[in-house]
C-alpha cells in the first residue's frame, strides 16, 4: 500500500468519524438534553431520562458519547454537567450562530435521506414535504442568526419610529426577533410564499404584535416597485442572495438601496469559506427548490470589488459572521 | 357535649376559613372556661370566707364580662371578644391580688399564665407578658418602697388570714388547671383544624384530579378535530389537478391554485382532457370539515367517471352528478350541499351549466363578459332531480380571450375594515395582470387578494381559475 493510499484512508475515516460525531450531537441537541444539562447544577442520567420520557438505556449511551468527546463532565458521586466546551452548545451559548449550523444538521440528513429524489430536477425535500420543510427550518436558523444581527444594527442610530422593510421575510421569524429588541420601531416583512405570510400572520395577531408588523404577498424580483424611494430608513434582506438567479441580485440590491432612507443590511454567503459552506452550497440545493448557490469566490471578489464603485453615496462596511461562512455587508447612506 | 360543640361553635360558620373556625373555638372555650371558674370562684369565697362583699363582686363581674364575650364572639366582633376577655382577667386577677395581700398573695402566681392565654386567643404574647411583669413590678414598689399604703389597702379590705389562705390554695389549683386546659385545647382544635384540612386537601385533590381528566378529553378531542382537518385538507387538496396533467392541454394555457382556510371549506375545481374535449368545474360544498371533502371527493369522482365515458353534454353531466350525491348526501344524513358550475370545451366552443359564482369572461378587445350562473342550475344534491331548473351559456372563444372561475372565498375576503374584495375588484385586477402568463396572473392575483386582506386571515377556501384561449 502506497502513504498517499493509506493517508487517503486515514483522511475518509476520519471524516466518516466526524461525520458520526456530529450525527450523534444533532441528536442530542434535537433530543433536548441541552436544555436540561447545565454547567452548575448536576443532573443524573435517571433524571434526564425520566423529565424527557426517554428511555434510560439510550440517554446512557448519548451521555457517554459526550463525556468521551469532552461536551459532559460524567462524576460518579457528583452527577453529570456541562463542561465549556458544551455550554456552547446550550441556548445560552454566546455563538448562536453555530446553533443555527447544528439545527440544520437535521435537515440536511433529511435531504440526504431522500438523495435520489432530491437530485432530480424540479425536486427538493421542501417539495417532497409539502413545504413544511421551509416552515420548521427557517425559525430555527433565523432565531439564532438574528441574536448575532441585533447586537450589530443596535450599533446604528436608530431612531424611534424608524421602519424596517425586510425582504424575503418568509415567516416573519427574523421580524419578530428584532421587533421584540427594537419595540419602537415598525416593521414590514415582504415574501412571495403565501403560506408562509399567513403563518406569519397568525403569529404576529397571537402575539400581539400585528399592529407593529405588516406582512406583504411580493416577489421580490418583480414587485418591489411598489415600495416607493425612501420609504423605509432601513431594508433588510438577509440569507436572500442566495435564492436569486446571479443576475438578479444586482438588481436587488438596487431596489433595497432605492427604498431605503438611511441603510441596507443584507448578508453573503460564501461558498468555499468553509467547510459547512461548501457542505451547505450543495445540500441547500437539495433542500430548495429555488436554491441558486452561494457565491463562488470569482463571484465573491467582483461583487466586493465593484460594490463601493456601484454605490459612492453610501458607506460600506463587512462583517463575518456564521463562524466566517457568511458576511454582513451594512451600506449606509452618507 | 353537644351543647359544648355549639357553645364553641358560635360565631362561626360553615366554609369559614379553617384558622378562623379554630380561633373562634379557642376564643369560645377560654371564654366558657373562665365564665365557670369565676362563678364557681364567688361561690366558694361566698361561703368560706368571711367579709367576702369585694371579692365576691370581682368574680361575679368577671363571670358576666366573659359571658358578654361569648356573645361578642357570635355577634361576629370575634377581635373585641379576644381583646376584652384576656384584659378582663388581668384585670380580675390584679384585683383579686389586691384584695389578698398584695405582694405576698398567693394568688400573684396567676400572672404566670397571662401569654399563655394570650397565645390561645392569638394576641400579643409580649404586651401581654409586659402586662404580667408590670403587674408584678407595681406590687414589689407597693411592697417595698411604700409599705404604709399597702397596709392601708389590706386594712380597707379587712380580709382575714382564711381568706389568703382559701384564695392561695385557690391559685395554686388555680394554675396548672388552666394551663392544662389551655394546651388541651390547643391540642384538640389543632387536630381538628388539621382533620378538616385533611378533608379539605382530599377534596382538592379529587376535583384536581377530575379536572386533568376534563383536560385530557379536551386535548384529546382538539387532537381529533386537528387530525380531521388535516384530513379533509389533505382529501380535498388530493384530487386537484397536477401541473404536468394541465400542461398538457394543448387548446388552453390554464393554471389554477387552491389556499384552504384553517377549516377546510369544501372548495372544488377540475380540468379533465379526455380526447380534446376539456371538462373544468368548480364548485364549493356548503360547510367545512371531514363531510364536506368527502362529499367535494364524491363530486369529483362523478365528474371523471363522466368525462372518462364521453359525456359531453354538460346538463346530463350535472343531473347525474346532482342524483348520485342526493343519494349518497341522503345516506350520509347531513345536511350538506354543493354549487357546482361545469364547462365544457371544444374547439373555442365553451359550454356553461350549473349555479355558482358568476363566470368572468376578459376578451382579448379588453372588454368583459359576465356570465352570471343564477339561472344555469341549482343547488346539488339538494333535491332528487334539479333537470328542469338547469341551463345552459355557450361561450365562443378567440384567440387570447381569457376566462377566470373562482370561489366565494374570493369575493368575500375581508380587509379588517371589513369590505370584501368583490366583483368589481377581481375584474380590475384580471385586467391589470391580462398581459401575463396565466401562472403569473394567478400569483399576481393572490398577491393582490392577500394584500388587501391585510392583517385579516382566511375564513374560506380560495379557489381561482385562469384559462387563457391559445
Amino acid at each position: 500500500m502506497t502513504e498517499d493510499l493509506r493517508g487517503y484512508i486515514q483522511e475518509i475515516g476520519t471524516l466518516t468519524g466526524e461525520t458520526y460525531k456530529g450525527i450523534t450531537l444533532a441528536a442530542g441537541y434535537i433530543a433536548g438534553f441541552f436544555d436540561i444539562l447545565k454547567v452548575d447544577s448536576p443532573t443524573t442520567p435517571q433524571e434526564l431520562a425520566k423529565r424527557k420520557g426517554y428511555d434510560l438505556g439510550k440517554v446512557e449511551k448519548w451521555l457517554h458519547f459526550a463525556a468521551e468527546i469532552g461536551i459532559v463532565r460524567m462524576d460518579e458521586t457528583e452527577g453529570i454537567t456541562l463542561t465549556a466546551k458544551g455550554l456552547l452548545l446550550s441556548s445560552a451559548s454566546p455563538v448562536k450562530d453555530m446553533l443555527a449550523f447544528i439545527d440544520g444538521i437535521s435537515f440536511l440528513i433529511r435531504a440526504a435521506d431522500r438523495a435520489d429524489s432530491t437530485f432530480k430536477p424540479n425536486q427538493s425535500l421542501d417539495k417532497l414535504s409539502d413545504g413544511k420543510i421551509s416552515r420548521e427550518y427557517q425559525p430555527k436558523v433565523s432565531d439564532n442568526f438574528s441574536a448575532t444581527f441585533i447586537d450589530h444594527v443596535k450599533k446604528f442610530d436608530l431612531a424611534e419610529n424608524d421602519r424596517l422593510l425586510d425582504v424575503g421575510s418568509g415567516n416573519g421569524s427574523f421580524i419578530r426577533a428584532l421587533c421584540k429588541a427594537l419595540p419602537s420601531m415598525t416593521f414590514t416583512g415582504v415574501d412571495l410564499n403565501l403560506f408562509a405570510i399567513e403563518k406569519a400572520k397568525k403569529e404576529n395577531i397571537s402575539l400581539g404584535l400585528s399592529d407593529r408588523i405588516k406582512m406583504v404577498v411580493g416577489d421580490i424580483m418583480e414587485d418591489l416597485d411598489d415600495f416607493p424611494d425612501n420609504s423605509y430608513e432601513w431594508v433588510t434582506a438577509i440569507n436572500v442572495m442566495h435564492f436569486l438567479p446571479v443576475g438578479e441580485r444586482d438588481n436587488l440590491l438596487r431596489h433595497l438601496v432605492r427604498i431605503a432612507k438611511r441603510g441596507v443590511f443584507f448578508n453573503v454567503c460564501l461558498s468555499d469559506s468553509t467547510m459547512i459552506a461548501l457542505s451547505a452550497h450543495c445540500m441547500m440545493s437539495l433542500l430548495w427548490n429555488d436554491f441558486t448557490g452561494f457565491y463562488t469566490p470569482p463571484e465573491a471578489d467582483t461583487f466586493f470589488k465593484e460594490l463601493p464603485q456601484k454605490y459612492r453615496n453610501m458607506e460600506i462596511t463587512t462583517q463575518d459572521m456564521m463562524q466566517g461562512s457568511s458576511k454582513l455587508v451594512t451600506m449606509v447612506k452618507r | 357535649m353537644k351543647m359544648v360543640e355549639r357553645l364553641l361553635g358560635l360565631g362561626s360558620k360553615e366554609g369559614d376559613d379553617i384558622q378562623v373556625i379554630q380561633l373562634t373555638r379557642q376564643v369560645n372555650g377560654l371564654n366558657a372556661f373562665f365564665t365557670l371558674v369565676a362563678s364557681a370562684g364567688a361561690v366558694l369565697v361566698r361561703f368560706s370566707i368571711p367579709n367576702p362583699a369585694f371579692l365576691v363582686g370581682v368574680q361575679i363581674c368577671a363571670a358576666l364580662v366573659y359571658m358578654a364575650c361569648i356573645v361578642l364572639t357570635a355577634k361576629g366582633l370575634l377581635n373585641v371578644a379576644r381583646d376584652v376577655s384576656i384584659y378582663a382577667f388581668e384585670f380580675q386577677m390584679f384585683s383579686i391580688i389586691l384584695l389578698t395581700n398584695a405582694w405576698t398573695s398567693g394568688v400573684l402566681f396567676v400572672v404566670i399564665v397571662y401569654p399563655l392565654l394570650a397565645a390561645l386567643v392569638e394576641v400579643s404574647r409580649f404586651r401581654h407578658l409586659a402586662i404580667s411583669l408590670s403587674q408584678v413590678i407595681v406590687l414589689f414598689i407597693l411592697h417595698f418602697a411604700f409599705p404604709d399604703l399597702e397596709n392601708e389597702i389590706k386594712r380597707f379590705y379587712s380580709l382575714d388570714a382564711t381568706a389568703t389562705t382559701v384564695m392561695t390554695s385557690i391559685s395554686l389549683f388555680l394554675i396548672p388547671f388552666i394551663s392544662a386546659v389551655v394546651i388541651d385545647m390547643f391540642f384538640r382544635e389543632n387536630m381538628l383544624a388539621r382533620k378538616k384540612l385533611k378533608s379539605l386537601v382530599n377534596e382538592i385533590t379529587v376535583s384536581n384530579r377530575k379536572l386533568e381528566i376534563y383536560a385530557e378529553r379536551l386535548r384529546d378531542e382538539s387532537l381529533r378535530l386537528q387530525a380531521e382537518v388535516n384530513i379533509a385538507r389533505k382529501i380535498q387538496t388530493m384530487v386537484l389537478p397536477s401541473a404536468e396533467e394541465i400542461d398538457r392541454v394543448k387548446q388552453l394555457e390554464i393554471s389554477c391554485t387552491m389556499v384552504t382556510a384553517d377549516e377546510v371549506g369544501g372548495d372544488y375545481y377540475d380540468v379533465i382532457d379526455i380526447d380534446g374535449t376539456i371538462t373544468l368545474g368548480i364548485g364549493d360544498v356548503t360547510g367545512h370539515g371531514l363531510s364536506s371533502g368527502i362529499i367535494m371527493l364524491m363530486a369529483q369522482t362523478v365528474i371523471r367517471t363522466l368525462a372518462e365515458m364521453r359525456v359531453r353534454d354538460p346538463a346530463v353531466l350535472i343531473n347525474t352528478v346532482n342524483q348520485v350525491l342526493y343519494a349518497n348526501i341522503h345516506r350520509i344524513k347531513e345536511d350538506r350541499n354543493m354549487t357546482l358550475a361545469l364547462i365544457t370545451y371544444k374547439d373555442g366552443r365553451m359550454v356553461v351549466t350549473g349555479q355558482h359564482e358568476s363566470v368572468i369572461v376578459l376578451r382579448q378587445s379588453g372588454l368583459f363578459e359576465i356570465v352570471d350562473t343564477m339561472e344555469l342550475g341549482f343547488y346539488v344534491g339538494l333535491m332528487p332531480d334539479i333537470s328542469d331548473k338547469v341551463g345552459q351559456r355557450e361561450i365562443r372563444l378567440e384567440k387570447g380571450d381569457l376566462v377566470l372561475l373562482y370561489s366565494d372565498g374570493v369575493t368575500e375576503a375581508e380587509r379588517p375594515a371589513g369590505e370584501q374584495f368583490g366583483q368589481e375588484r377581481i375584474c380590475s385586477t384580471l385586467r391589470k395582470y391580462s398581459s401575463l402568463p396565466t401562472e403569473k396572473i394567478i400569483a399576481k392575483f393572490m398577491k393582490d387578494l392577500y394584500n388587501y386582506m391585510g392583517d385579516s386571515l382566511i375564513q374560506d377556501d380560495i379557489s381561482l381559475v385562469v384559462i387563457r384561449q391559445k
